[in-house]
């Protein structure tokens, strides 16, 4: 009897955490699709899961989706659940990327097909996947570094807001170097002065850039990792009274950073495409579902959103579903 | 040491209490000044004072929470709700700055209120009614953000946070007149004799006619009050508030009064032991920012430090305990 309280107990629970469910059914393709981020308390996540309701809409499938709050053992055991009530295919999103395995297996197991999208399991994993879209970090970080070169052609001293614990944008700063690498005349004269932590965050960002600031009067350019810290570089320049004087360049074109071009305060970043992301792994989920081939790795390009063309682009919304 | 207090310096008597934290802080100036030309410049001395200005006003909330023997873990989310709260009134709302300011603050009094009244009135130990509250706190932060930047365009409202006064940060400011409001509390007032009774033995307070649960209350009440000024100013500063703002704030703040020498039993500390201890945590960022060393390495020596200060301050209750 206890069990079969403790059962009819966790079911409910179950439903109650399912609250931000939804379901849909236009043409109707029958199909269950599971939505798998790691957190859902991030506007960039909360983009990809716009487009993966909208492919869900137009599609007519259902769509289940947890938020596990950065926690990789609460996002294991709601794919779990997810498996439980009948989804066909996951949209992932794994918070480790080298812990996917057990996730992947059970997926497998199951029958259930998984489109990795965003954050790349590790090569080993890749058998156990379906398809893999992701965006081409070295691309972001090169269309920030060619930024560079075109308005620096003598060279720059520079100054790296980094994330040092995210794998990706340890190639977004490969990439941003090596675009100075092919481009520049002298690439000698791109100097990095210093790699500051800026942890993602605004107000860490806005100190330790004051502190590079105070330690080095010679900064031309600072390069973040994403356009949440440069909003920090933005605000440490400004009450340092050097507004103009120094380029900040951003990552990810989220409409604060798109926002903060059109203001001029920022120069130059590079688009994520969350939204058009987690699109495309709805639609190659249900054509994998219908037996159909698709291209196994996908990389999403990105593009440079400049002063020069930011009036092309929605400063509301991340990115577009076109292409 | 002389025996002839009355001829005694002014001042002497802090130096001799706080003895072992400033030589610590000494010794660290000294090192860092040694490694970088950077850092005893008048700029750098500045932009030191105002970037640990919010830990400031923040520590001296903690310090009256450990002072009565308790903690407040909420202050971080705290500082990150009425941060968010602020920027959504003046962007999203429209509401005059001065209303805003005033909804901040009360807005963190309130969730002071509600620690302290969980605290004292319903017995709940503080580390789980401020571990609650910190939670609703961080989840009505991504509510009303929807895990998007808000972004601060009045200037009216920004200046809190960026304007000079004579040169000096207005931050500076209003760091300096907390930490002397909280020191003329506890030291000029029958409220501060209060809290560091209900620290020593709430038993005996209680018996001698103190109404300990006003008074157990009336701190957090305070605390709160700070947080919300805490995150007016970064709102204000940053001329944005992102859902993370605050997070990790009541680290640094129980390591500074921690460092400080205050006792994590209650009872024993002071505003101008911690004063040291939140100057001890700036150097130690600022310094290793200013020789480019890696944060990673900050949070190190600042663990280190803790444990230092909590070692010492067993000793010296161990040795009064044989005296």
């Amino acid at each position: 009897m206890k069990k079969v309280l403790a059962a009819v107990l966790t079911g409910t629970m179950v439903v109650s955490l399912a609250s931000g469910m939804s379901v849909m059914a236009e043409e109707d393709s029958g199909y269950t699709i599971g939505f798998s981020p790691y957190t859902l308390t991030n506007e960039y996540f909360t983009a990809v899961l716009d487009g993966v309701q909208t492919a869900c809409d137009e599609t007519g499938s259902e769509l289940i989706y947890f938020d596990p709050q950065n926690d990789p053992t609460q996002q294991a055991s709601q794919i779990d659940d997810m498996i439980a009530s009948g989804i066909d295919a996951l949209i992932y999103i794994p918070y480790d990327s080298a812990g996917a395995y057990t996730v992947l297996q059970t997926c497998q197991d199951a029958g259930v097909k998984v489109i990795n999208i965003d954050k790349v399991v590790t090569e080993d994993d890749y058998e156990l996947v379906d398809a893999i879209i992701a965006s081409d970090n070295t691309q972001l970080g090169y269309l920030s570094g060619e930024w560079v070169v075109e308005n620096h052609p003598d060279g720059a001293n520079i100054l790296i807001v980094h994330l040092q614990t995210a794998e990706s944008c340890i190639i977004n700063v490969d990439g941003f170097w090596s675009a100075i690498e092919d481009n520049a005349e002298d690439p000698d004269a791109f100097v990095e002065v210093q790699v500051v932590e800026g942890e993602g965050s605004t107000e860490t960002t806005f100190n330790v850039v004051s502190d590079a600031l105070q330690a080095n009067d010679d900064i031309d350019v600072i390069y973040c990792i994403n356009d949440t810290s440069a909003l920090g570089a933005v605000q440490a320049v400004e009450e340092m009274g050097l507004t103009g004087e120094i380029d900040i360049l951003g990552k990810d074109g989220a409409p604060i950073g798109k926002q903060a071009i059109a203001d001029g305060t920022m120069v130059q970043s590079s688009a994520q495409r969350p939204t058009y992301m987690g699109y495309l792994g709805v639609y190659e989920a249900i054509d994998i579902l219908n037996g159909e081939e698709v291209e196994f790795n996908t990389a999403i390009e990105s593009y440079s959103i400049t002063a020069e063309n930011i009036d092309e682009y929605d400063l509301e919304a991340w990115d577009s579903l076109d292409e | 040491m002389e025996k002839n207090g009355k001829t005694a310096i002014p001042g002497m008597n802090y130096i001799k209490r706080n003895i072992g934290t400033l030589g610590g802080l000494l010794i660290l100036v000294i090192i860092v000044s040694i490694s970088t030309p950077k850092f005893l410049t008048g700029s750098n001395i500045l932009n030191l004072f105002k970037s640990n200005s919010v830990n400031a006003i923040i520590s001296c909330g903690m310090l009256l929470a450990i002072l009565m023997g308790e903690i407040d873990i909420s202050v971080g989310s705290t500082v990150g709700l009425t941060g968010i709260v602020g920027a959504y009134l003046i962007t999203n709302a429209g509401l005059p700055v001065p209303v805003t300011v005033v909804l901040v603050l009360a807005l963190g009094a309130l969730v002071g209120l509600i620690n302290g009244i969980a605290i004292s009135y319903l017995q709940v130990p503080a580390f789980v009614a401020t571990l609650a509250t910190q939670c609703i706190g961080r989840g009505l932060t991504e509510i009303i953000s929807g895990g998007v930047t808000i972004r601060v365009r009045n200037e009216a409202y920004t200046s809190l946070g960026n304007s000079t006064f004579g040169g000096i940060s207005v931050i500076i400011i209003y760091a300096a007149i907390v930490l002397i409001f909280t020191w003329f509390l506890l030291n000029r007032t029958r409220f501060g004799y209060y809290i560091y009774a209900l620290g020593g033995n709430k038993t005996a307070a209680s018996y001698s006619g103190v109404d300990v649960r006003k008074f157990n209350m009336l701190p957090y009440v305070l605390i709160g009050l700070y947080c919300g000024l805490g995150g007016l100013i970064w709102s204000a500063r940053l001329g944005s508030a992102a859902a993370t703002l605050g997070s990790g704030f009541e680290m640094d703040a129980i390591a500074a009064v921690v460092i400080g020498g205050t006792s994590m039993s209650g009872g024993v500390g002071t505003v101008g032991g911690t004063f040291i201890g939140i100057l001890i945590i700036g150097v130690i960022t600022n310094g290793l920012n200013l020789m480019g060393i890696n944060s990673f390495w900050q949070d190190v020596f600042k663990g280190i430090i803790i444990m230092a200060a909590v070692v010492l301050d067993v000793f010296r209750k161990s040795r009064s305990q044989k005296n």
